[in-house]
């Protein structure tokens, strides 16, 4: 009760902070749909010369990339935290944090959520229920789906985000981990079966981008198979369980070796 | 009964080392030495309830380490600590709603937004009740006269009513232990004294335990009947201010005021010429020695005006760190 | 000079401090490509051209990008979001006979040799594992311009920065999201992601008035024999006319930059 209450807090005060910019808010959210209109109107025209790309039409391909951004915004919006983490650890901050009766983890992760991604996430729900109305027509069931593989998607997100701060604590001269992340998952941006094997499996089961990333849209395009489902769903919580165990090996390690 | 106890407390920790240059750079990339630094080193002291204790020593001597170690942020490499009877590594919620650690120039306000957001938020994380809350901020709002401000975004404000905020941050929760890490660092004359007033007071008016890590000899002077200094990791001296002179000092100061020019050179027959700005003299001299040397100066010298005085605090930690002996 | 020369060799010991950092930034470069890679290689698993562009074009096209754009992207000047402004730090600059936009020039001159060191390797190890056919303009001529292009785009880049950083004298807060709008131009329109003649001959001509195809893509264009030696010409000159046109335009805002922070007194 109590950590849902402060995280409110916490996410109440983001807000007032972000609205406290209106300028930096609108610079990032002008270049934010700058980004994604750009890369659509490549995909267009790449469309535009060729009919199938790797067994995909256009309008699939484009899908796609709609479906990444949406889930890579949401991930942003909540997790933004974790972009500020390593000046917490540099400037001494994370002491501030640990020295409080409120799960450090839960601070860290979920204390500053970006609320100009949730204007962009408007925009781009706005844009994806248009085009599932006049281009993909998905069934109720796969819907249903869509929303499961969407929250296993945040569950192995999340468990990827406490993998980056674990390390960011263990090798305090990292900051661009989380970036490594985000490059990581721009690779999926297009379907990973264009991918050739070994990268296709990697990126899909061991970092497990396309997992997160394709899975959710498959399921809407009804190309994806029940076990696949189901292994991605065990997926999620074995790999949250194990970034747990590494937060918590992180936080001995940092309170044994830093000064 | 204790609330704080240290035993035998020893923090190291792996440095490495790099060679200067170019070569020593790319050396590094490969291999890297590393060796111990020893930041504790068998330190042990016990603190009771209300005290206002300074804690002293030159830079890296292991201030920050033990406040850090005392509060729950590292481990020890080995020893025994107990704070309000909690192990403080175990960071048990308990335990952490009982104190707080200010630390200078660190901050944990909302840059954006008025202090008074922040407040809140610690409110509901130390699961502050509202009627103690109301109670507690008005106080201490009182107390630092920042009323006009808890609506100002803190950016807006200055550093001193900015580390004001911090405090009463730190403080919303109403700790019994407070451990605070160069409160008065960057701050003007006229603040560092506010500052000081303010902690003196809130130790008096709610009887908590305060450990006080300065710079400024006058921050412990003003604030601490008892000191612990440290350095490179050792306790060195573990009581009452005044002790300090007693222990270390083995000299004291001649002032001379003489009434006709004298030669320089003949006086360091009397002991350490430390200023000579005629017609004034400061002449230091072993404390056994005192009466012989004032003996020997009124025989052979034109003295006006002679004044025995004990060093200041400042020279003889000063000389302690240092390991001078000016007498 | 000497002085530059001290601040671009300690500059380059500091990198190797930060060593995960940097292998980190090198692997991200990589991957940022092999996305592209993998699109086009799939593309050209159906066809033999595509908008005009051969197999070995792209090919050779995606790899020089990592090459490129670790040599015009990597600024670590831009990092500092204007911290030393806002802090106070630039103070240091000011006060001593060193000019703080030649300073950060340097370092970041510093990084770029790091990385194109880097860059020859991975394009190398890239190469080895995927043995793509590659193919290059066959006139020395171009090739040179092509250089010079390079040398261009290396300094207006960092113009195109430190006019975004600039506004940190007039509004700190907001510094951060006019470098957002730098970067993400940066990867949008300068070809880091796909050949920009792929897009319709009209945008293509204007996008010829913005600075940004002359970072990556018109030099790249001159490298794989994309352009003809009087087209070369041309290119170099539009890309010098923007330098001089950012050059003029950052000596203007920072002067009036600096006298802002002045009456301001840091």
């Amino acid at each position: 009760m109590k950590v849902l209450k402060v995280t409110w807090l916490y996410f109440v005060n983001s807000l007032q902070q972000n609205i406290s910019g209106p300028v930096v808010f609108s610079l990032f959210f002008t270049s934010k749909l700058l980004r994604y209109g750009l890369f659509l109107t490549f995909l267009y025209f790449l469309g535009s010369g060729i009919k199938l790309i790797g067994g995909y039409t256009r309008e699939q391909l484009i899908f796609f990339y709609l479906v990444f951004n949406y889930i890579d915004t949401l991930v942003q919006m909540f997790f933004r935290e974790v972009y500020r983490f390593r000046s917490l650890v540099v400037s001494g901050g994370f002491d501030m944090v640990l020295l409080k009766p409120f799960p450090p983890l839960v601070r860290c992760l979920l204390g500053g959520p970006d609320f100009i991604d949730a204007g962009v996430l408007i925009v781009l729900t706005a844009v994806i229920a248009y085009y599932l109305a006049f281009f993909i027509h998905p069934s109720p069931s796969s819907l249903f789906l869509f929303f499961l593989m969407l929250l296993n998607t945040l569950i192995v997100a999340a468990a990827f985000h406490i993998l980056v701060i674990a390390l960011g604590i263990i090798t305090l001269s990292v900051d661009h981990l989380i970036m490594v992340y985000r490059d990581l998952t721009s690779l999926v941006r297009i379907p990973v079966d264009l991918f050739s094997e070994p990268l296709r499996s990697l990126i899909t089961f061991v970092i497990p981008v396309g997992l997160m990333f394709t899975f959710p849209a498959k399921t809407l395009l009804g190309l994806l198979s029940w076990q696949m489902i189901i292994f991605s769903l065990i997926f999620g919580v074995v790999f949250l369980f194990f970034s747990l165990k590494f937060w918590h090996f992180s936080l001995r390690y940092y309170s044994s070796a830093s000064s | 009964m204790p609330v704080i106890e240290v035993k035998n407390l020893k923090k190291y920790y792996r440095v490495h080392q790099k060679e200067p240059g170019l070569a020593g750079s790319i050396k590094s990339l490969f291999h890297r030495k590393y060796y111990d630094a020893k930041a504790v080193d068998g330190v042990s002291f016990s603190i009771d309830e209300g005290e206002l204790i300074g804690f002293i020593g030159p830079n890296g001597a292991g201030k920050t380490t033990t406040l850090k170690v005392l509060s729950g942020l590292l481990y020890p490499t080995s020893g025994h600590v107990s704070v309000l009877g909690y192990i403080p590594w175990d960071r048990k919620p308990a335990f952490q709603k009982q104190f707080s650690l200010v630390m200078g120039q660190k901050n944990q306000l909302w840059w954006d937004l008025p202090a008074m957001e922040s407040f809140i938020l610690n409110k509901e994380i130390y699961e502050v009740p509202q009627a103690q809350y109301n109670k507690t901020l008005d106080e201490l709002v009182d107390l630092l006269e920042v009323k006009d401000y808890l609506k100002v975004q803190v950016r807006k404000l200055s550093l001193g009513q900015r580390m004001k905020m911090e405090l009463i941050a730190a403080l919303i929760h109403s700790p019994k232990i407070l451990f605070l890490d160069e409160p008065t660092i960057g701050l003007d004359v006229v603040m560092q004294k506010k500052m000081r007033d303010f902690i003196k007071e809130y130790n008096r008016r709610f009887n908590s335990t305060i450990i006080l890590t300065s710079h400024y000899m006058d921050d412990v002077k003003e604030l601490c009947e008892r000191v612990i200094i440290i350095d490179k990791g050792k306790l060195l001296f573990d009581g009452a201010l005044s002790e300090i002179i007693k222990k270390f000092a083995n000299h004291k100061l001649l002032t001379v005021v003489f009434s006709e020019p004298v030669d320089e050179k003949k006086l360091a027959d009397i002991g350490v010429v430390k200023k000579f700005d005629y017609p004034q003299c400061v002449i230091s001299v072993r404390r056994n020695a005192t009466s012989l040397a004032a003996a020997e100066l009124l025989q052979h010298f034109p003295v006006a005006d002679l004044n025995i005085e004990e060093p200041q605090i400042e020279d003889i930690i000063r000389e302690v760190f240092t390991g001078k002996d000016l007498a | 000079m000497r002085k530059y020369l001290t601040v671009f060799a300690i500059d380059w010991q500091n990198q190797f401090i930060y060593r995960l950092n940097f292998v980190l930034w090198r692997f991200r470069n990589i991957l940022r490509v092999l996305m592209t890679y993998f699109l086009w290689s799939t593309i050209f698993s159906v066809q033999t051209s595509v908008f005009g562009y051969t197999r070995e074009q792209i090919m050779a096209y995606l790899l020089l990008v990592i090459f490129l754009y670790g040599f015009v992207g990597s600024s670590p000047s831009n990092d500092n979001i204007g911290g030393e402004v806002s802090s106070g730090a630039l103070n240091n600059f000011l006060t001593k006979p060193i000019g703080y936009l030649r300073y950060w020039f340097t370092r970041d001159l510093s990084s770029k040799l790091l990385n194109v060191i880097f860059a020859v390797g991975e394009i190398f190890l890239l190469w080895l594992i995927f043995r793509p056919p590659l193919v290059f303009s066959s006139q020395p001529a171009v090739i040179l311009i092509g250089i010079l292009m390079l040398v261009s785009a290396v300094i207006i880049f960092y113009l195109l920065g430190k006019l975004a950083l600039a506004s940190v004298f007039w509004a700190p807060e907001n510094t951060w999201g006019f470098m957002f709008v730098v970067l993400v131009l940066m990867e949008m329109l300068t070809g880091l992601i796909f050949p920009l003649d792929i897009l319709p001959r009209s945008a293509f001509t204007a996008l010829q008035f913005t600075p940004f195809p002359y970072l990556l893509y018109f030099p790249l264009a001159a490298f794989i024999g994309r352009l003809s030696p009087l087209e070369a010409v041309r290119l170099l000159f539009q890309s010098l006319v923007w330098l001089g046109i950012l050059f003029y335009l950052v000596k203007r805002v920072w002067s009036a930059g600096y006298k802002v922070y002045s009456a301001s007194g840091g």
